[in-house]
């Protein structure tokens, strides 16, 4: 049960970038994870939307979990393996020499915010 | 970090001016909507959630590459046999190496008293419930295992397959401990930790006899998950395998002593 723990940070995270653009209030969040972090999504969910509630600013957010796929490079032919399964072997040369070169992530990867016009009109480069 | 602000230049009203300025209703409700599109924001933030326990694992890795200490942690389900096996290197290299021990269990001293008789410095990591170790319980419980140098310092982490394969805790090598009485396919179950791990130990053969697992089929497995693996296979009741084991840790340490100068490290205490 480590996405306690787990959920305990990203609540923290997305309070804390939320805070640092003056936002009122976070609405949703993406958190990508990794297939070899052994993460229950569920599990996940379940504990973010308990632990929302402490922060006002996280309150009513909304997580979304996207999956990333295990990336394998060959290291005989080169050759890079995406998979959804746990299978650590190059599917055009059946190799298992093969370095792990995606699903280890864990990130909070964005967030949609709603912040106050104070905010938009100093800080806001004029990009959009 | 970049923020995208999508219609920036919209609507300078935010609500309750726009109440102030008595618009007519259906103005103000315009003026509502504008708003709402206009604060918006969608921010990349591509944060690691693991950052705040891969920093303080750094430190810690620094520390003890500074100190040339070989730092493991172990990790196997519970009662695959991760004391036992720690009782018994204790016994064989107490007057070889000077061996400090971190034991983390959900609750008791029970394993710390096990390995305390063997005179090298052990500290038990009650971690009240959670389900694995993370880098900040090793910085707070460190110095009560490193007085003086250690040439070794043994991480036992709390007996669970899954979670403390996530979190680094500044180890030179994480280890993976398979009983013979849990069945060849637990490498297959658990892919994270045993592609995770640098060595799989399989213990506990002196039960081979009495069941059905398959040593050649286990190995096979483990293989499959991460090719380049060191697997060690023995027994800490009759000490069949044992030897391969202290050579290969000794080994280790030789290698981490004999590596060039490092950096000042960062101290804890
Ligand atoms: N037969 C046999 N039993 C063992 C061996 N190693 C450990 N055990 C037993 O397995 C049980 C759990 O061992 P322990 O070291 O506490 O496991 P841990 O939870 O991984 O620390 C204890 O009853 C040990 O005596 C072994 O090599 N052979
Ligand atoms: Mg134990
Ligand atoms: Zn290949």
């Amino acid at each position: 049960m480590h996405e306690l723990s787990i959920a305990q940070e990203i609540v923290r995270i997305v309070a804390k970038e939320g805070a640092s653009v003056h936002a009122v209030r976070v609405i949703g969040a993406s958190v990508s994870v990794g297939r070899l972090m052994a993460i229950e999504t569920d599990n996940l969910l379940f504990c973010l939307d308990v632990l929302k509630k402490n922060d006002p600013l996280t309150e009513h957010t909304v997580f979304m979990v996207e999956e990333e796929r295990l990336q394998l490079r060959c290291k005989a032919c080169g050759h890079v393996t995406v998979t959804g399964e746990f299978l650590f072997a190059c599917e055009v040369c059946r190799s298992q020499g093969v370095d792990v070169i995606g699903g280890e992530q864990l990130e909070v990867s964005c967030l949609e915010v709603e912040c106050d016009e104070d905010w938009r009109e100093t800080e806001c480069d004029g990009e959009a | 970090m970049k923020i995208g602000v999508k219609q920036s230049v919209m609507a300078k009203l935010d609500v309750k001016q726009s109440v102030m300025a008595k618009l007519d209703v259906k103005q103000s409700v315009m003026a509502k909507i504008d708003v709402k599109q206009s604060v918006m924001a969608k921010i990349d933030v591509k944060q690691s959630v693991m950052e705040a326990n891969n920093e303080l694992a750094a430190k810690l890795r620094a520390h003890w590459a500074e100190r040339r200490a070989l730092t493991l942690n172990m990790i196997s389900s519970p009662g695959s046999g991760k004391t036992a096996l720690l009782e018994k290197t204790l016994l064989r290299l107490r007057d070889r190496l000077k061996i400090g021990i971190l034991v983390g269990d959900v609750q008791t001293e029970n394993d710390a008293k096990r390995l305390a008789v063997y005179g090298s410095p052990v500290k038990q990591i009650i971690t009240s419930g959670t389900c694995h170790l993370e880098a900040h319980m090793i910085e707070k419980h460190l110095p009560f295992v490193e007085q003086g140098d250690l040439d070794v310092l043994i991480i036992e982490n709390v007996g669970n397959l899954i979670c403390p394969s996530s979190y680094d805790l500044g180890e030179d090598f994480k280890v993976v401990l398979l009983s013979t009485t849990e069945g060849e396919d637990k490498p297959l179950k658990y892919p994270g930790i045993f592609r995770r791990a640098q060595v799989a130990m399989i213990t506990k053969i002196d039960l081979l006899p009495y069941t059905d697992f398959d040593l050649d089929l286990a190995e096979r497995n483990i293989r499959s998950i991460h090719n380049e693996t060191d697997i060690l296979a023995l027994s800490s009741r009759t000490g069949e395998g044992f030897d391969r084991w202290l050579d290969w840790l000794q080994q280790r340490v030789q290698e981490k002593r004999s590596l060039g100068a490092a950096e000042k490290g960062p101290e804890f205490s």
